[in-house]
């Protein structure tokens, strides 16, 4: 019997510590890549190519046959016809064009031949310029002229007119895609018919010349759907899959559609059950938001164009994949980017990493993926760190739980050391309220490549020049204007109640004693500030734009994340005189916060791969990298350096010369609001006064901080207040003692 | 007789064959959880594995939120059981006796049983919600408005819809109990002049004393899980005299936080070691002479 009984506690005993062990501790640190996904054996590995002729801007671009690329070079409003070929050789294809005519789109026909959109404008150059006339060209692939199209001013109906694509199907009617439409054209130059999508449209391409599908955001979701020509609409079409966001091409005749949605690329045969995968443009350092083309050869390669605006010059790229067994491929240590949605700038940073990295690659994890809903998107993403499993690089833009919750469960390494360590790397170099941004008890546990302010804006006639101001101060705006003056455009009770908690939610709440006080008189103030606004608001398509309304005095202020000295001037220019960026209302601090607005990420403290992360946090952080921000509105970056250089910039004024040859000042961005456009903003130059405010924002600027459970808390009771059941006291009662069961429980 | 031994050895060998499955499940599914769970309760978190001893215990066991929950939980189960057992064995014992439409009570009592949680959950709000139909009736009285589920009344309406819901399947319970009575015992203490408290105290409850441990213990295990009826009706951060110990060990293991999750869930289980070793006793005590 006691034999027996020793060894089912044995076996129990090594069960537990078998079990136990899955943690992962006992895992070898170097794994094989190969080896590590197996789940895949090939891999296509990118020969990369800038696309172009010396001196021109590429401009439209498409595939044609056996991964020949035709594009259009742009160069002192000229644009001419280029091919660049399979074995690397690129020419000029000439095309005879009339005065003050360009090249605007190519595409082709059903046997090869190549058609060009040609655009006839008034004059060339200048921003003024209008269109005249529009002429489809058909080519043969040397260059011979075989059809000249006139099809005058039928398409243009105003300035906004521009060609997208441009294909002819086998009975010989050309489609012209516009932005919201499709312009059917007979043979004989004649508009057939127009096509209104009624909403921007992302590609029209022909299947095997039988149909012309075209891809575009529906109602309430993505479609792809059939131009009926008999019908001169759109027409479903009867497949048992659904189309998701993304870029949606001819598949030759390889397949009927070829596509890419988030970072995969898919073949698919109308009436298939399952699109096919072909590839992940990350495993092969393409950032899919950049491509504009691609198409699969006979011989598997795949030939991708794509667009870089990381730095000042757009770049123009061509890469063309091979497919090799992974086991050829120089092995590099893979580091795992777990997130719950791929942001575009992190999927663009990955790839840059990716491809100037001999040494490590960076996989990304998408929790997301696959119809999975958010519960347990969060779910597995739970699982995955507290098991010790997760990601080498945390995403702190979408991570489900927050930075407090992250440090507690002693998931997130402190950087600290790290940056004390680097030699290439000194603290002062950086924006300080940046890197305070993501400091839990002097411990920085994030790093963010740029950042933007969130503060609330307002004529300095109306809310003063101070950098703060209380609750006090904006009810005293609000009774001083006539009752149908807004103080925000847009906002109900509930939001009003969101920005307030957003600066002010943690000051009710003592973290270091557990305890809250909601029901004293000042957060009872903030309900019955949020009161004062409407329960519910409807959107006016056709109402006047802010400014508009601003300019009549109907709005006071504006709720915004600045992230450029443009968006400053657009302000200045909206308000039409002086504007302070006072921030939040709180009871004496800045009620300004900064808020990542690029790619943000934490250190796994289980990663076997720390140096690999710190690699990747650096090159974040690097100067190049800081400089080259994605856009002007990506936000600023942290690099104080960098910051000073982008103020640089944006005080320098750049010039063009117009039509008649008078110089004139560029503008750095414009603006258009309003139902029909009729407000447009351009701002040009920045003043060395304009540049300080924003400095001063940015140095006074503090770190947004509300726990999600206690905003929900006070979200869900202040409901009873805002229907008019109970009394803001009872109310704030209500979350005084539910906030403080949470608080007890944290701790 | 060897042959017997072998018999025996081989019957043993087959159950042991039938019995593996099972005994692997329970394995795997209980005892294996258990102990990671004891594990987890000794560590400092489930990533770092630093074996901290008692901490955690020491952690929860001084925690406000802790030490309220189990407050709740304990005040709750000794109001709610008591009740539930008391209240289902007199509805057993009127429905045992002559009385009329004992059908279609029978049915009345068991239909809570058979109503799903989301509708429960749904019938109480209607009921007594801020402007619930409670306080409709309330106030044709003249009494003022009470907000039950976010007051210190919250307590009593758990406790009705605890009991609401459970009287039924106990009562089955007893009345089943009951009519297992040996007749002949209870005519003998009637012929015997013994009085209906004294047939009830000294055959009935002893006869039904296992019965009755076992109603405790469900009602008990059924205490602590009213969690979800709070949960669904409150949300996981109710008013302070409805946060129960499962509100606590949800909100933990919401927040991953799985060491402090393991040390409440290893006291609660000693708790309820212990209680459910109470009943035992008593069971023991009260049945001693009841064959069977």
């Amino acid at each position: 019997m006691k034999i027996r009984n020793w060894l089912a506690a044995g076996i129990v005993v090594i069960t537990t510590l078998a079990l136990a062990g899955c943690g992962g501790k006992g895992k070898e640190e170097n794994v094989p890549e190969a080896a590590e996904s197996a789940k895949d054996d090939f891999i296509y590995v990118a020969e990369y190519e800038t696309l172009g002729e010396e001196g021109y801007m590429v401009g439209n671009v498409m595939s044609g046959d056996e991964g020949t690329i035709y594009f259009v070079g742009g160069k002192d409003n000229q644009t001419k016809l280029f091919v660049r070929k399979m074995d690397g050789s690129q020419e000029e294809i000439p095309v005879d064009l009339a005065e003050n005519t360009v090249i605007s789109v190519i595409g082709k026909d059903t046997e090869g031949n190549l058609l060009l959109g040609l655009e006839t404008y008034d004059q060339l150059g200048g921003m003024e310029s209008k269109t005249e006339n529009v002429t489809i060209r058909k080519i043969s692939p040397d260059g011979t002229v075989l059809q000249d199209v006139d099809t005058g001013k039928a398409m243009v109906k105003d300035d906004s007119f521009y060609m997208q694509s441009l294909l002819e199907d086998k009975d010989g009617n050309y489609y012209v895609c516009l932005q919201n439409s499709i312009c059917v054209i007979k043979q004989d130059g004649q508009p057939y018919c127009e096509i209104d999508v009624g909403t921007y449209i992302g590609s029209m391409f022909s299947v095997k010349g039988e149909k012309v599908l075209v891809s575009y955001f529906g109602d309430v979701a993505y479609e792809v759907q059939e131009v009926d020509l008999a019908g001169k609409r759109l027409k479903a079409l009867d497949v048992p899959i659904t189309f998701e966001y993304g870029t949606y091409l001819s598949g030759g005749e390889l397949a009927d559609i070829l596509y890419t949605v988030g970072t995969k690329l898919y073949t698919y045969n109308l009436g298939d059950e399952e699109p096919v995968e072909i590839l992940n443009w990350v495993d092969s350092d393409i950032d899919s938001g950049n491509l504009r083309d691609f198409q699969i050869l006979a011989d598997s390669r795949v030939v991708a164009f794509s667009m870089d605006w990381s730095s000042d010059e757009p770049k123009a790229e061509l890469a063309v994949l091979t497919k090799k067994n992974r086991a050829e491929v120089p092995e590099k240590t893979v580091l795992t980017y777990g997130t719950t949605y791929i942001p575009y700038f992190a999927k663009a940073d990955v790839v840059a990493f990716n491809k100037q990295s001999d040494k490590y690659r960076i996989e990304i994890k998408d929790y997301s993926e696959g119809d999975k809903d958010y519960e347990t998107i969060v779910s597995l993403w739970s699982a995955d760190m507290s098991s010790g499993n997760g990601p080498d690089i945390i995403d702190m833009v979408y991570s489900p739980v927050e930075l407090e919750e992250l440090v507690s469960m002693g998931v997130v390494e402190d950087l600290n050391p790290y940056l004390d360590k680097d030699a290439d790397m000194n603290r002062e170099d950086y924006v300080e309220n940046a890197l305070k941004a993501y400091e839990e008890d002097g411990k920085l546990y994030a790093v963010m490549r740029c950042f933007g302010v969130e503060t609330m804006i307002g004529k300095e006639s109306d809310i003063g020049t101070g950098t703060s101001w209380t609750l006090d101060d904006v009810m005293a705006l609000m009774d001083s204007k006539e009752s149908d003056v807004e103080l925000f455009e847009y906002t109900t009770k509930y939001n009003a109640l969101q920005m307030m908690l957003a600066i002010n939610g943690d000051k009710f709440v003592d973290e270091e004693n557990g305890t809250c006080h909601f029901n004293d008189g000042e957060f009872i103030k903030i309900l019955e500030f949020a009161n004062r606004f409407p329960q519910e608001v409807t959107y006016d398509q056709n109402g006047p734009s802010d400014v508009e309304k601003i300019r009549k005095g109907k709005l006071l202020l504006l709720k915004e994340t600045v992230t450029s000295v443009q968006q400053y001037q657009l302000y200045e220019n909206k308000f039409g005189g002086a504007i302070n960026m006072i921030g939040y209302p709180t009871s004496g601090e800045s009620g300004t916060m900064i808020t990542p607005n690029g790619t943000t990420v934490a250190m796994n403290v289980n990663s076997k791969n720390k140096e690999g992360v710190w690699e990747f946090m650096k090159f974040l952080l690097d100067q190049e990298r800081q400089e080259n921000l994605q856009s002007a509105n990506a936000g600023f970056p942290v690099m104080k350096s960098a910051l000073e250089k982008q103020f640089e910039k944006d005080m320098t004024a750049e010039y063009y010369e117009d039509a008649d040859g008078t110089k004139k000042e560029m503008p750095k961005a414009t603006w258009t609001s309003g139902a029909s456009g009729e407000v447009t903003v351009e701002v040009f130059a920045a003043s060395q006064e304009q540049v300080d405010r924003i400095r001063q924002m940015i140095e006074t600027a503090g770190a947004a901080r509300i726990d999600s459970q206690i905003f929900s808390i006070i979200i869900d009771e202040s409901q009873s207040y805002f229907d008019g059941q109970k009394k803001a006291e009872d109310a704030a009662g209500l979350i005084q003692e539910r906030v403080q069961v949470y608080l007890n429980e944290k701790r | 007789m060897k042959r017997d031994k072998n018999k025996r050895k081989r019957g043993r060998k087959i159950s042991s064959i039938f019995l593996a499955p099972s005994i692997l499940g329970v394995l795997v599914f209980f005892v294996l959880p258990f102990f990671v769970v004891i594990f987890y309760s000794v560590v400092d978190n489930p990533i770092n594995h630093q074996f901290v001893f008692l901490d955690n215990f020491k952690m929860v066991f001084t925690n406000a939120a802790f030490r309220q929950a189990a407050s709740n939980t304990m005040k709750f189960s000794a109001i709610a059981v008591p009740l539930a057992v008391a209240l289902s064995l007199g509805l057993a014992m009127l429905l045992d006796s002559k009385m009329p439409f004992k059908s279609q009570f029978r049915t009345f009592f068991l239909t809570p049983m058979m109503v799903p949680i989301a509708s429960i959950v749904l019938i109480w709000q209607v009921l007594f919600h801020y402007n619930g139909m409670v306080n409709d009736i309330t106030s044709l009285f003249g009494m003022g408005k009470i907000d039950w589920l976010k007051s210190d009344h919250a307590q009593i309406v758990i406790i009705v819809l605890f009991l609401w819901k459970n009287l039924g399947y106990n009562m089955i319970l007893f009345m089943a109990a009951l009519s297992s009575i040996p007749k002949d015992i209870l005519e003998v203490a009637i012929l015997e002049s013994a009085k209906p408290w004294q047939i009830f105290w000294f055959i009935k409850i002893r006869y039904l004393s296992s019965t009755l441990l076992f109603v405790t213990i469900m009602s008990l295990i059924n205490s602590f899980k009213v969690f979800r009826e709070i949960y669904l009706l409150t949300d996981d951060y109710p008013y302070p005299t409805v946060y129960m110990m499962q509100h606590f060990m949800n909100n933990t293991f919401g927040k991953l936080d799985y060491q402090r999750l393991s040390a409440a869930a290893i006291m609660m289980s000693l708790v309820m070691v212990v209680i459910i070793g109470i009943l035992f006793l008593a069971e023991n005590y009260f049945g001693r002479d009841v064959e069977g």
